[in-house]
């Protein structure tokens, strides 16, 4: 009597035949397609955008900056402060002096910016858009704890390096908000004179920056991130998005 | 190619051959037009902003005025300055005066600083003289926040 199992006859590939068969038509494809010149980033990219997934690499359609600091404090001008530093993977300022840094390259006019960001003690934190020169001339979205008795939520142009008075109306921070220690994710946008600002999906300030002469009013200039009043904050995702 | 076929040269009606174009003192005289029409937009400008008209005329002005609080009481120690000249400042005095001299005459954006705030008055400079702006009312310190 014969042994079934070690006459029956093995057809097709086995799973592992099948997986190197499939890696080495890959392999091919790609290499044809280098030869052939195309961009197998912008591909993967298109792809991983496609379904929903930006990161630093494929930061998706419209990003024109992105930094998660996983290369550290490379691309940005520390202009001001002597406690910049990477902390756990995000760019962090303070306690001390007023600290300021600038996006080498965000030059632009109109852009949203989006960034997460943590208070951890102090006055607050601010984004710079629109800054020129180091002393600077632009604006600033300033999520202030100091501002005030419970705090608030404003823009404010730069004139020469000097901080000028809050648009109005600003708006109080609600009572009872926690200023510390909690990631915020906080998006700016920039059109024209118009100025808005999100803090986890809550707008909480608009501007409106009706300047003519003699009174200045910028155009385009750069990004960047402050703080000050003793204030110790980090910084991570930090994203310009172009329309 | 034979006399036949060579491309014949067009006389003009009193018998001279065509003027060739000088290509190249047509370009250089397209520079020095564009040159010249560049340098009279500059010039229209500066003239139209009132910096070339300020240095021709030797127009710059001072302003006299006085800094005050919410209350209406003087803010001694204010930094005053321009936002089109910056190195033009003064101090107030305990009285709240300040007076701001070389100041480009026309529309100006004054800037008031006290405590690391900043806030803007527009002001117009008269020409050759002392322009009075009287008591400004600075609005931009914590009392007036809330």
């Amino acid at each position: 009597m014969k042994n079934r199992s070690s006459t029956h006859k093995q057809r097709g590939q086995s799973a592992v035949e099948v997986a190197l068969l499939v890696g080495m038509v890959a392999l091919f494809v790609i290499g044809i397609l280098r030869i052939m010149g195309v961009d197998l980033e912008g591909v993967f990219c298109r792809v991983a955008n496609g379904v929903g997934l930006q990161t630093a690499v494929c930061p998706g359609s419209g990003v024109v900056f992105w930094d998660d600091f996983s290369d550290g404090i490379e691309g940005w001008e520390l202009d001001r402060g002597p406690n910049w530093r990477i902390e756990d993977g995000e760019l962090c300022a303070g306690p001390g002096p007023e600290h300021r840094a600038y996006a080498i390259d965000s030059e632009g006019s109109n852009y949203t910016i989006s960034l997460d960001a943590t208070l951890k003690k102090g006055d607050g934190y601010g984004v710079y858009f629109r800054a020129i020169e180091s002393n600077v001339n632009g604006y600033t979205f300033q999520y202030d704890k100091g501002f005030g008795a419970p705090g608030a939520f404003i823009f404010r142009k730069w004139i020469n390096g000097q901080e000028m008075s809050p648009f109005r109306p600003w708006q109080p921070a609600p009572a009872g908000y926690q200023w510390f220690g909690v990631k915020r994710h906080v998006v700016i946008s920039v059109r024209g004179n118009e100025y808005t600002a999100a803090v986890d999906g809550q707008v909480v300030a608009t501007a409106v920056d009706d300047a003519a002469h003699p009174v200045p009013f910028f155009e385009d200039g750069r990004i960047g991130l402050r703080t000050w009043g003793g204030t110790e904050a980090c910084f991570d995702n930090v994203q310009i998005t172009m329309p | 190619m034979s006399y036949v076929n060579s491309p014949k040269v067009q006389y003009t009606p009193d018998g001279r051959p065509p003027e060739r174009r000088n290509w190249r003192r047509l370009l250089i005289r397209g520079g020095i037009l564009t040159i010249f029409i560049l340098g009279l937009v500059l010039n229209l400008y500066a003239f139209k902003t009132g910096n070339l008209l300020n240095l021709l005329a030797g127009t710059n002005g001072v302003v006299q005025g006085t800094i005050i609080n919410i209350q209406g009481q003087p803010i001694a120690g204010a930094t005053i300055t321009l936002a089109s000249a910056p190195e033009t400042q003064a101090s107030t005095q305990p009285d709240g005066s300040f007076n701001l001299s070389n100041v480009p005459t026309g529309d100006q954006y004054l800037i008031v600083a006290s405590e690391g705030v900043g806030q803007g008055y527009v002001i117009t400079v008269q020409t050759d003289g002392v322009t009075q702006v009287g008591a400004l009312r600075y609005e931009a310190l914590p009392e007036a926040w809330n």
